[in-house]
């Protein structure tokens, strides 16, 4: 039983392992954000945007 | 399953020369002595047609006789050879450290001859008999048939009660002593050869190599419905959780094999890679910020940004942005970059550096542009900064880590098996191999 359990969870890893590297999949990527439609039908586009990002909060 | 000897002894059986009852051979052509069932006595078959019995020890009283599992005449079959139960016999083995009770049901097919089939505290096992030649003793190992069997144990065997069927030596009414080698699932035990006489060519020891079964399998041989199951370890039991190794090494090979296929088919490319100047700003949460020109990204293959910025005891910090120009969807990643260095006393000490990389999943195929955003510490000074984005990176610590994952189970099996188990199955041997000894035995 414990046997199976472990083939199965083996394959299993093993199959998720073949999966990200065959699709370029990284663990912990962020998800996507949809840009509004105003921003990307105004003049100048998205290059005028405000984007979403807050600045560095680290350094020593 | 030929009978047909024992068909033909059947219509006309010798008789028991105690009680005259008619004894049953099933293995007329193999038996050397049989006890009968009816009174016990223990006669010799001899040769006829049909067999005669010769009275060798008289039984005045019926020995109690044992819970037996598997009726005389049952059938079964195991490893495909049909078997027919001829006898059932019930041994006290004696050991240094204590004493169990062994039952033995020998099984008898007209091609293979006899088997005996041990029944020892809720464990089987199936032995057949060697030929003296087949073994050869090595310090204190036998090897036989490319295996190599370490000494377990000595153990004084002692018939308590006998009925059937059996080859010459098993009627032996004294103790005998038996020395078991094992090699699980495998149990050899060799028997002095007590009615050895000088001169004659006969062999030194009596041995049979015996493979453990597994009660289920008994019970499907036999057709059986309730069997206990054992409670400890056997000396020839083998360990239940040995599959994983051979599970493991099968999953690894197979992880190293996509690895490889990766990497062959691997085509990393750089996308972009360009070193901004960046000009003085007038505040430290200032930023500069750039937008590269279009570029197409590949279906399925992941991304990896990497910044640099000569920084030295100062930090920068990119912000990126993948914006996809047919839907709009943004896919944002930060790079932190510093480094510091010095002194603490005079023991010196640097902490990060002057690249960082992130690695981003696969996006939809099409057109991108990325936006960068710098800021950086010394605000008021000019600066640089390198953005490169790659495409098609072979990830070996995804196979690493996968790797580790399929590792981990049969490396804590592998430590259970060496830690406890091993040293359970040992623990009432003289001689415990050294590898199972505690360290503070050494």
């Amino acid at each position: 039983m414990f046997n199976r359990f472990y083939l199965i969870l083996g394959i299993a890893i093993v199959a998720a392992y073949a999966f990200i590297t065959f699709n370029g999949w990284e663990l912990g990527s962020p998800t996507p954000q949809q840009l509004p439609a105003e921003a990307r039908n105004a003049p100048g586009g998205y290059r005028s945007f405000h984007f979403w990002h807050e600045g560095y909060q680290g350094g020593k | 399953m030929k009978l047909s000897a024992a068909a033909l002894h059947s219509q006309c059986p010798p008789k028991c020369p105690q009680c005259a009852k008619p004894v049953v051979l099933r293995a007329p052509d193999h038996s050397e002595r049989v006890v009968c069932k009816n009174c016990f006595a223990l006669s010799e078959v001899r040769s006829g047609v049909p067999r005669e019995l010769k009275l060798l020890r008289e039984l005045n009283e019926a020995p109690a006789a044992p819970p037996n599992l598997l009726p005389l005449g049952a059938t079964g079959k195991l490893d495909d050879v049909d078997y027919v139960v001829t006898s059932h016999l019930r041994r006290k083995l004696r050991w240094c450290q204590e004493t169990r009770e062994q039952d033995e049901y020998w099984l008898f097919n007209q091609e293979t001859g006899f088997r005996r089939l041990l029944h020892c505290e809720n464990h089987w096992s199936l032995a057949e008999q060697l030929n003296d030649d087949e073994t050869e003793f090595y310090m204190s190992q036998v090897r036989c048939r490319g295996l190599s069997l370490e000494l377990f144990d000595e153990c004084f065997a002692h018939n308590e009660f006998m009925v059937g069927e059996f080859a010459r030596l098993a009627g032996a009414a004294s103790p005998r002593k038996t020395a078991l080698f094992i090699r699980p699932p495998f149990l050899l035990f060799c028997t002095p050869h007590k009615d050895r006489k000088l001169g004659k060519k006969q062999p030194d020891h009596e041995w049979w190599l015996a493979k453990y079964l597994e009660p289920q399998v008994i019970k499907r041989a036999f057709g059986l419905t309730d069997l206990a199951e054992p409670q400890n370890i056997a000396p020839n039991q083998p360990f239940p959780y040995r599959a994983t190794y051979f599970y493991g090494a099968g999953l690894a090979a197979l992880l190293f094999a996509i690895w490889m296929f990766a990497l062959i088919r691997s085509d990393e490319r750089v996308i972009y890679s360009q070193t901004m100047q960046l000009n003085p700003v007038t505040g430290s949460e200032e930023t500069q910020v750039f937008f590269t020109e279009p570029f197409d990204l590949a279906p399925r293959k992941n991304l990896k940004v990497t910044a640099r910025a000569p920084v030295n005891n100062s930090w920068a910090y990119v912000e990126g942005d993948l914006i996809n120009e047919a839907t709009g969807l943004v896919y944002s990643f930060a790079l932190p970059v510093e480094y510091y260095d010095g002194y603490e006393g005079s023991e010196y000490w640097s902490e990060g550096g002057t690249a960082t990389e992130t690695h981003l999943s696969a996006l939809p195929p099409g057109k991108y542009t990325m936006r960068i955003e710098v800021q950086w510490e010394h605000w008021a000074a000019p600066f640089s900064a390198t953005v490169e984005l790659q495409q098609g990176i072979p990830r070996f610590w995804h196979f690493f880590w996968a790797l580790l994952a399929v590792a981990a189970i049969p490396l804590l099996v592998g430590l259970h098996q060496h830690s406890v188990y091993e040293p359970d199955r040992w623990k009432g041997s003289p001689f415990l191999p050294h590898r199972y000894k505690p360290k503070d035995d050494d």
